[in-house]
């Protein structure tokens, strides 16, 4: 990868890993339009970045971390958005996925939306993506200590939502 | 029964399992990572990007944490050291002379907290001197006017779910021992409370919910809402932050152009609207300021004085040294709006395993010190004048603050 120009290695990181980033940015952003705008910004920025990549091993390493933060500034913006009190469309769902999901898995998703971003982040890269505690830490800058307690607040919170006794 | 963890995996497999890339948007990510696709980029050398296919503009919902201050200053050169928890921090290069004749900076600033309260606080010791209580809704807002003991605050109303939402303005008065001597209700409009008040008071202006990308303004004294809207041809982008500047004339924004949005009618970086003009077209009342990068990972906080001469950039990046380790570098740049070349670095600073975040970047309206919230709770004072950095401990998350 090392011997690779930019450009090559991009094309090559894309070719291999765009089904899962795009999986990951429908996931926590639930709209494709926008996960696909999330990656394609990710790629453009690693790009920009190449120069100064200390291992370009790590590559997808940073892809992983720019669609996660990019992801989290929108979730964001949604949270504050919902926190004064300003009217915003309901949690998003393609017309595709939401005739697919049965009223028990939107129940699940209703309640996921509800956490944080950083809750919901941890949650999607541990159950979904199987990420191990380090990898998680890389992808949100933060210490695996961190992702630990974080995973298990996240789903106590989550069984707490979903009227569930004991969940963790 | 299912656990949690169960449900959990059965609906995260049920909703990304049938996702699959689609060849147009493929088609496009390659096409913009051709080598000619892209501009050659430099550290610091921020010009405008050029445009790339995108399949639509995202959509950019609330700018509520990014925002974009902007006040009057004339700049001097400034060479930054901290001390309590720098790392790194030589001095860093300077190459512009100071030029900077700053006043008395005002003694108190509000803060609105991350969990919704809105203080006073001594611009010495950060200490809260008073406590305001939204007499209606949140507060969702703050901004300085143009006399010291003088802000705005707006609130949003209570029910969380009315679309479109109810905002009121109110005028807040200070005594000089910091105390809140009235909350005066200004004016009530259905529309966002992320509004942003003229330093006199005289105009709100917030995102306008009736186009698709847009900024209305209201004119306290009259009632009139003139609304600017972007997105027709040519001019594809996302607006996501707005300031008024000192005179209350010009309100500028941060525009990102769209991907395939081409001309320089849209390109990317700071814009000046005229609102004293009856409304229209966004781009065709405004005129470009600065340039920044739209791409980094951290969309940058951008200030720039009334009149464009000298706009600053604030940026962080992450580098883990170790796995257990985030070193977390804060910069602060000032750049040629002309040229986007970077002029002389006013912050290099990296702290160990510290918030990654930016918060607030803001010049004081004496034009002599530059508020910096560092994302310790601390909001760093710089005297652009004689170079000091004091940290004035807040013990708080910043939302947005006014001084």
């Amino acid at each position: 990868m090392a011997e690779l120009d930019a450009s090559e290695a991009a094309a090559l990181l894309f070719a291999a890993h765009q089904a899962g980033l795009l999986r990951l940015g429908v996931l926590l952003l639930g709209d494709r339009g926008a996960a696909e705008d999330v990656i394609q910004d990710a790629f453009i920025g690693l790009l920009n970045h190449w120069p100064r990549l200390r291992d370009p091993g790590k590559a997808l390493a940073y892809l992983r971390a720019s669609v996660v933060n990019r992801s989290r500034n929108q979730l964001r913006r949604k949270v504050i958005a919902r926190r004064i009190g300003i009217g915003m469309p309901p949690p998003e769902l393609s017309a595709e996925s939401a005739v697919l999901l049965t009223e028990e898995r939107k129940a699940v998703l209703v309640a996921l939306r509800r956490l944080p971003p950083r809750r919901q982040i941890v949650l999607v890269l541990r159950f979904y993506f199987d990420l191990t505690d380090d990898e998680i830490a890389e992808a949100l800058t933060i210490r695996p200590a961190t992702v630990r307690s974080t995973a298990t607040r996240a789903l106590r919170a989550l069984g707490a939502l979903l009227g569930e006794e004991a969940a963790a | 029964m299912m656990t949690t963890e169960s449900r959990l995996r059965d609906l995260l497999g049920a909703l990304a399992d049938p996702v699959e890339p689609e060849p147009a948007w493929q088609e496009r990510v390659v096409a913009a990572m051709r080598p000619t696709s892209r501009p050659r980029r430099h550290r610091h050398s921020r010009r405008a990007v050029a445009p790339v296919p995108r399949r639509r503009p995202a959509r950019r919902l609330v700018p509520a944490l990014v925002a974009v201050f902007v006040l009057l200053v004339v700049a001097g050169a400034v060479v930054l050291t901290r001390g309590g928890h720098q790392d790194r921090g030589e001095p860093p290069a300077t190459t512009a002379t100071p030029t900077a004749t700053p006043g008395a900076a005002p003694p108190y600033f509000m803060l609105l907290q991350d969990d919704g309260g809105l203080t006073v606080r001594d611009a010495a010791t950060g200490l809260v001197t008073t406590t305001v209580q939204a007499p209606e809704g949140r507060w969702a807002q703050v901004d300085a006017s143009a006399e010291p003991l003088v802000f705005y605050a707006v609130s949003a109303a209570a029910q969380p779910n009315t679309y479109p939402p109810t905002a009121r303005v109110y005028r807040l008065a200070i005594n000089r021992a910091g105390g809140l001597v009235s909350t005066t209700p200004i004016y009530t409009w259905r529309g966002s409370a992320l509004a942003r008040i003229s330093p006199d008071g005289s105009k709100i202006a917030f995102q306008s919910d009736t186009v698709s990308t847009g900024i209305s303004v209201i004119n306290i004294g009259t009632g009139l809402t003139r609304t600017f809207s972007a997105n027709g041809a040519g001019t594809l982008g996302n607006l996501y932050s707005m300031r008024w500047s000192q005179d209350s004339r010009q309100l500028l924004y941060a525009w990102e152009a769209a991907r395939s949005a081409a001309g320089a009618g849209a390109r990317t970086g700071l814009w000046a609207l005229d609102t004293t003009r009856g409304g229209g077209d966004l781009i065709a009342a405004s005129r470009w300021v600065a340039t920044f990068d739209a791409l980094a990972d951290n969309q940058p906080l951008v200030t720039v004085d009334a009149h464009g001469m000298h706009s600053y950039v604030a940026t962080v990046e992450t580098h883990r040294p170790r796995l257990d380790d985030i070193d977390v570098t804060q910069q602060v740049v000032e750049v040629d709006p002309a040229t986007g070349r970077q002029i002389r670095v006013l912050l290099d600073v990296t702290h160990r395993n510290w918030q990654e975040k930016l918060g607030v970047l803001v010049v004081d309206p004496s034009g002599g010190f530059l508020m910096y919230d560092d994302g310790g709770q601390l909001i760093d004072a710089i005297d652009l004048a004689t170079s000091r950095v004091r940290s004035i401990p807040l013990n708080a998350e910043v939302r947005a603050l006014a001084w």
